[in-house]
């Protein structure tokens, strides 16, 4: 009798270690999912810096009639005159410098570097991702468009823009272009894309290359720092 | 079994463990360790561009709008005793249709400078920086050189802001987040980053935001 009651008494002591175990493995599982679903959301680059235009239509669209909105704010896009083709009062590159064109952005000090061989073309503060985060890597422009519409954001952060200037696409819907509706620049304002004075993208648009052939574009390193011994430090990169 | 025996101290213990495996485990095989570094043009060593602009002596300097359509401009002349005097002036780009916004005579001490963002997105508005001892002040002004005010041709960003008692204490200006709306930083009372604001220029309200800039 005693026997069987030890028995029994040992049986139901195993049979809670058993439950212990499994609700144990749970629990690690659960923190598993987690802890990857954390990473994946921290370290993921979205395919789209513009949620709604980037789904639609990435070529060039000239509204000279619609207002624009950011923040909940409207703001006046610049009138595009496809006929005008006043060059830019900052020539880049008028001296014809030799080799390869390559731009660089300095995601930590908020600075973009237009090179032509070893002369510097054009230094100037950026605007990257704030709502969204700019993309590192090496890539290529794939597209130039003198102008087009962005729009992308929810609610309050909702931002419907036409006639954006000087588009230079280097991955998906991640751009080079000018900005006309802040000027804050120097400091992380986007949605991904690289925003530019409109003066500095209109230099940077006339002077860099679009894909021709099977020639690409005009190679752009985004880096999340340049080190003082000239060193380009991306933190997991686009391989593209 | 009931619920106390479930979280006896070893349990939880064990309930630890496995949380702590778990998110380890999730680390070590799923964070991102991409780590690229590569050579570059001697970036580093060109002339920087200046976040603000600082003219010296008997001279003058620009910034242009983010349009390239308008210039702002300040002279600077020396004056007696140790002051300088700073005109500040706003044209087309080409130099026509100026407009004297302000004259201002100062201490070797203080100067005037022009920030990179100086220009509101629409050239309406212009803030520069008067800059003493003690902290950096942003003054805003109409571009085509009408008074913001009946009592003043500009507005002190910094002493709206102060009057409004936020709490927090003005740091920067930083720039236009919109036509009328600049960007004010600040910091907390025991020195650390704080909220940042904007300053809507035509209802001289500080707004506080959830984002810092």
């Amino acid at each position: 009798m005693q026997k069987k009651s030890s028995q029994k008494r040992q049986r139901k002591k195993s049979v809670t270690h058993i439950r212990k175990i499994a609700i144990a493995a749970v629990i690690a599982v659960l923190f598993f999912v987690s802890t990857v679903f954390f990473l994946q959301k921290e370290y993921s680059v979205p395919t789209c810096a513009n949620s709604k235009s980037c789904q639609s239509d990435l070529s060039q669209h000239i509204d000279n009639t619609t207002t624009g909105t950011f923040h909940g704010k409207s703001v006046l896009p610049p009138k595009i005159d496809l006929a005008d083709n006043t060059p830019s009062s900052i020539v880049l590159g008028s001296h014809t410098p030799t080799g390869e064109k390559h731009i660089y952005i300095d995601l930590s000090t908020q600075t973009l570097y237009a090179y032509q061989g070893k002369t510097l073309i054009l230094k100037t503060l950026i605007s990257s991702g704030k709502w969204g985060r700019t993309p590192t890597g090496n890539f290529h422009i794939w597209e130039k468009l003198r102008a087009t519409r962005m729009a992308g954001g929810e609610g309050d952060d909702a931002y419907d823009l036409p006639n954006v200037p000087y588009v230079m696409y280097f991955y998906n819907d991640f751009g080079l272009h000018g900005a006309y509706w802040h000027d804050n620049f120097g400091h992380p304002m986007s949605h991904g894309c690289i925003n530019m004075r409109q003066i500095d993208a209109k230099a940077l648009f006339e002077w860099a290359d679009g894909p021709s052939g099977s020639t690409p574009g005009t190679p752009v390193s985004v880096c999340d720092q340049m080190t003082k011994s000239n060193q380009c430090i991306q933190n997991n990169p686009i391989q593209s | 079994m009931t619920a106390r025996q479930y979280f006896e101290l070893d349990f939880v213990f064990i309930l630890l463990v496995a949380a702590i495996l778990g998110m380890t485990f999730a680390l070590s095989t799923h964070r991102p360790n991409n780590h690229v570094a590569f050579s570059v043009p001697d970036l580093q060593n060109k002339q920087a561009p200046s976040d603000t602009i600082a003219p010296i002596q008997d001279s003058s300097f620009s910034q242009i709008s983010p349009d390239g359509t308008q210039k702002v401009t300040i002279l600077v002349h020396a004056g007696e005793n140790n002051t300088k005097t700073y005109t500040i002036i706003t044209s087309q780009e080409n130099g026509s249709d100026t407009h004297t916004l302000f004259t201002i005579a100062l201490p070797d001490s203080e100067s005037i400078t022009i920030p990179f963002n100086t220009w509101s997105p629409d050239n309406h508005y212009v803030f520069i920086e008067h800059n003493t001892p003690n902290n950096t002040q942003a003054w805003i002004f109409q571009a085509n050189g009408q008074p913001l005010s009946q009592e003043t041709s500009y507005l002190n960003a910094n002493a709206l802001f102060d009057g409004r008692n936020t709490g927090d204490t003005y740091q920067e200006a930083t720039g236009w987040s919109s036509e009328t709306l600049l960007i004010i930083n600040t910091t907390t009372l025991d020195g650390k980053k704080g909220p940042s604001y904007w300053f809507d220029v035509p209802s001289k309200s500080i707004i506080p935001l959830s984002t810092e800039f």
